[in-house]
C-alpha cells in the first residue's frame, strides 16, 4: 500500500478544491479574445437557414390552407384616402356585413354640417322621403308576391315603422308593380342618390376640407340604422330604410328574394403579431414568458347577387400571453427555441372597407367602425429562433401554431374559420436571470 | 457553483477550436474555480489572482490548437495557468526577495495526517500566509508535482535553494497548525 505523504494528502486536498470566481471575469476574456472568425461561417448560415425555413414553412402552410392573399387593388380602393377616388366616384348605394352591423351601435348625432346647411338639410330630406314614398309601396307589393321572401325581421320592423302608405293587400296580379315602374324607380333612387353625393361634395367644399370625403349609404337587415364616419369627423345618421329600400328594390328589379347576404369567397391574410415579451428565467433553458401582444387580422369577403360587394376586414387585437420557453440550442447571439402557452385577447379597434358594384358599372364604398366583444382566449406552440443583443434583450421571429377558443363573435375570421391557425410573430424579448 | 452534469470535454474543445463562444463559456465556466483557486494558492491578493485567472483563460483559448490530446486536458490547463503566475509575479517582482535557506532542518510525517483535519479554505489562508518565495516553491512542489530541479528552472534558482525553501516553508506552515491547534 503506498505511503501518504505530507504532498500527497495536500494534492488530493486541492484536486477538486474551487474558489468563487468574480462575476466580472467572462466578460473581460470575452472582450480579448479574437471575433469568431470559424464560427461566423457558422452563425450566419443558421441564422439564413433559419429564417428561410421559417418563411418556408409559412408559405408552405398557408398554401396548404388556400388562405392566402396579396391585398387586392379592390381593397386598396376601399380605403378612402385618395380625394380622386372620392370625386370621381358615382352615387353610391350599399350595404353593411349584417354581422359586423350588430356590433355597430346606433349613434344618433346630427351632422354638424348638415346642421350648417339646413337648405341641404332639407333637400336630402326631400330626397328620402321621396325614396321612401315611392319606392316601398312597390317593394312591399312585390314582398307580398314573393312566396320565396326571406326578409329578415328588422327589416320588416323597419318598413311597419317607416312607411306612411298603410299596407294594401295585393293578391291581384294587376297590382304587381311592372318592369317600367321598378326600372324609374331604381333610376329615380339613383339620381336622388347622385344628388346626395354632390351635395356632400358641396359640404367638404365649404369646409375646404384637405381630406377626402367619405360617405356613403348603409344597408342592413338587422339593423335599422347605420353609422358612417367620414373623413372630417363627422358622424351622419343615415336612414337604414332608405338604403334598404334601394337594396330590396334591385333585389326585386332581378326578381331575386331579398336575402340576409353570406359571403360567397373568403380570403383571410396571415395573422401578423408583434409582442413585447418580459422572461424570467427558471433554469438555463427553461423559462416563464409574459407581455403585450398586438395581432393584426385581414380578410376579403366577396357576396355576389343582385350586386357583387367586396368587404376588406381590418380587426386589432392586443393580447396578454403565458408562455413557458425552452430553449433548443445556441450559437453565440443566436439561439432556436421551441415555446406553448396561453393567451387572452382583445379586439380594440377594426373597421370594414366596403365596395358595392352595380349594374352600369355604378360602385359604393363605405368605411365602418367595428369591434369584436369578449374575449378570444388560445393556446399555442411554436418555434422560434433568436438573436440576442446582450444577456438580458433578444429579438425573435417566432411562427406557431394557435387553437382558438370560440369567443361566439359573428364577425368572419380566420380565426373562426379555422381555429387551429398559424401565427408569425415578431418579438421584441427582456429577460430576467 | 452549478455544474453542467454532462460535461464532453472533447466536443467542447472541438468548440473553442472552432472560436464558437458558447464552447469557450462551457469551458471558462466547468474549470475557472479550479483555476481560480490555483491562482490563489500563489497570491494572498484576490485582484492579483483575478488578473491571473483572466489571462490564463485567454492563453488558454489562443493557444489550444498545441493541446495535443494525449495528456489530461486539465493538467494542461494547470501548466498554463502556473506559468500565467510566474510571468506576472516576475513582472512584480515578487521572486526577488526569495533567498536561500542553508539550515535544513529535518521534517515530521506526523504532519501529514493533520492534513485530513483542516479544511481547504483555512489551509489556503495559511499558504497565503507563507512570504511569496516559499509559497511559490512549496505550491510548485508540495501540490503542483514538480520535481526541485524543475521549480529551480521555473523561479530561475537552484534545485538545493529550491529543496531548501521548501524544507523551510513547510516548517513554517507545520508551525501555524500547530498554533491553531491542529
Amino acid at each position: 500500500m503506498k505511503k501518504e505523504t505530507f504532498e500527497s494528502k495536500l494534492q488530493d486536498k486541492f484536486r477538486n478544491y474551487e474558489v468563487p470566481v468574480p462575476s466580472d471575469v467572462w466578460s473581460s476574456i470575452e472582450s480579448s479574445l479574437p471575433t469568431q472568425k470559424k464560427s461566423r461561417r457558422l452563425v450566419f448560415p443558421i441564422k439564413y437557414w433559419g429564417v428561410a425555413a421559417s418563411v418556408l414553412l409559412v408559405a408552405a402552410f398557408t398554401l396548404w390552407q388556400g388562405s392566402f392573399f396579396f391585398r387586392s387593388d379592390l381593397a386598396d380602393q376601399s380605403i378612402r384616402q385618395n380625394p380622386s377616388i372620392a370625386q370621381s366616384e358615382p352615387a353610391n348605394v350599399s350595404e353593411t356585413q349584417s354581422a359586423s352591423s350588430k356590433e355597430i351601435a346606433p349613434i344618433i348625432k346630427p351632422s354638424s354640417v348638415v346642421a350648417e346647411n339646413r337648405s341641404i338639410a332639407q333637400r336630402k330630406s326631400e330626397i328620402r322621403k321621396v325614396a321612401v314614398e315611392e319606392i316601398n309601396p312597390i317593394i312591399a307589393t312585390a314582398e307580398e308576391l314573393d312566396d320565396t321572401r326571406s326578409l329578415n325581421e328588422p327589416v320588416n320592423q323597419e318598413k311597419q315603422s317607416i312607411d306612411s302608405t298603410p299596407d294594401q293587400p295585393m293578391t291581384d296580379p294587376k297590382s304587381m308593380p311592372t318592369q317600367e315602374e321598378i326600372a324609374a324607380a331604381q333610376q329615380k333612387f339613383l339620381a336622388d342618390a347622385q344628388e346626395l353625393k354632390a351635395i356632400e361634395r358641396q359640404i367638404v367644399k365649404q369646409k375646404n376640407s384637405r381630406r377626402p370625403l367619405s360617405i356613403g349609404l348603409l344597408a342592413d337587415g338587422s339593423s335599422s340604422a347605420s353609422v358612417s364616419k367620414n373623413s372630417f369627423g363627422d358622424i351622419t345618421l343615415m336612414r337604414a330604410p332608405d338604403a334598404v329600400n334601394a337594396v330590396r328594390m334591385l333585389s326585386l328589379a332581378n326578381m331575386t328574394p331579398y336575402q340576409k347576404p353570406t359571403p360567397t369567397k373568403i380570403n383571410h391574410a396571415i395573422p401578423l403579431s408583434v409582442g413585447l415579451s418580459v422572461q424570467k428565467a427558471l433554469t438555463t433553458r427553461w423559462s416563464l414568458e409574459s407581455g403585450v401582444v398586438y395581432s393584426y387580422l385581414m380578410s376579403k369577403l366577396e357576396y355576389s347577387g343582385a350586386y357583387n360587394r367586396e368587404e376588406v376586414q381590418r380587426l386589432h387585437y392586443v393580447g396578454i400571453p403565458l408562455n413557458v420557453e425552452f430553449e433548443l440550442f445556441r450559437r453565440g447571439s443566436f439561439s432556436a427555441f421551441t415555446k406553448g402557452g396561453v393567451m387572452g385577447e382583445v379586439n380594440v379597434a377594426g373597421n370594414i372597407s366596403e365596395k358595392s358594384i352595380f349594374s352600369g358599372d355604378q360602385t359604393l364604398d363605405v368605411e365602418s367602425s367595428v369591434r369584436e366583444k369578449g374575449i378570444q382566449w388560445s393556446a399555442m406552440l411554436g418555434v422560434g429562433v433568436g438573436y440576442s443583443i446582450n444577456d438580458k434583450v433578444r429579438f425573435s421571429l417566432e411562427p406557431s401554431a394557435t387553437y382558438y377558443l370560440d369567443n361566439g363573435s359573428s364577425f368572419i375570421t380566420i380565426r373562426k374559420e379555422k381555429p387551429l391557425n398559424f401565427n408569425f410573430k415578431l418579438a421584441a424579448v427582456y429577460r430576467f436571470k | 457553483m452549478l455544474r453542467v452534469s454532462s460535461f464532453d470535454e472533447k466536443k467542447i474543445i472541438a468548440g473553442c477550436l472552432k472560436g464558437d463562444r458558447r464552447s469557450q463559456r462551457e469551458l471558462y465556466d466547468h474549470f475557472s474555480g479550479k483555476m481560480y483557486a490555483v491562482c490563489m494558492r500563489y497570491t494572498s491578493d484576490p485582484e492579483f489572482a483575478r488578473d491571473c485567472l483572466q489571462d490564463g483563460f485567454i492563453k488558454v483559448f489562443v493557444n489550444l490548437d498545441k493541446y495535443q490530446g494525449t495528456g489530461s486536458f486539465e493538467g494542461w490547463m494547470r501548466r498554463i495557468f502556473v506559468n500565467t503566475i510566474f510571468e506576472e509575479l516576475r513582472k512584480n517582482d515578487v521572486l526577488k526577495n526569495s533567498s536561500d535557506v542553508h539550515e535544513v532542518i529535518g521534517l515530521s510525517e506526523d504532519s501529514a495526517s493533520v492534513i485530513d483535519k483542516i479544511a481547504e479554505d483555512d489551509l489556503l489562508k495559511l499558504i497565503q500566509e507563507l512570504p511569496p518565495g516559499y509559497r511559490a516553491v512549496f505550491n510548485l512542489f508540495a501540490i503542483e508535482g514538480y520535481s526541485h530541479k524543475e521549480v529551480g528552472e521555473i523561479l530561475d534558482i537552484t534545485e538545493s535553494t529550491s529543496r531548501s525553501q521548501y524544507v523551510r516553508a513547510r516548517q513554517m506552515l507545520q508551525t501555524r497548525l500547530k498554533e491553531l491547534g491542529y
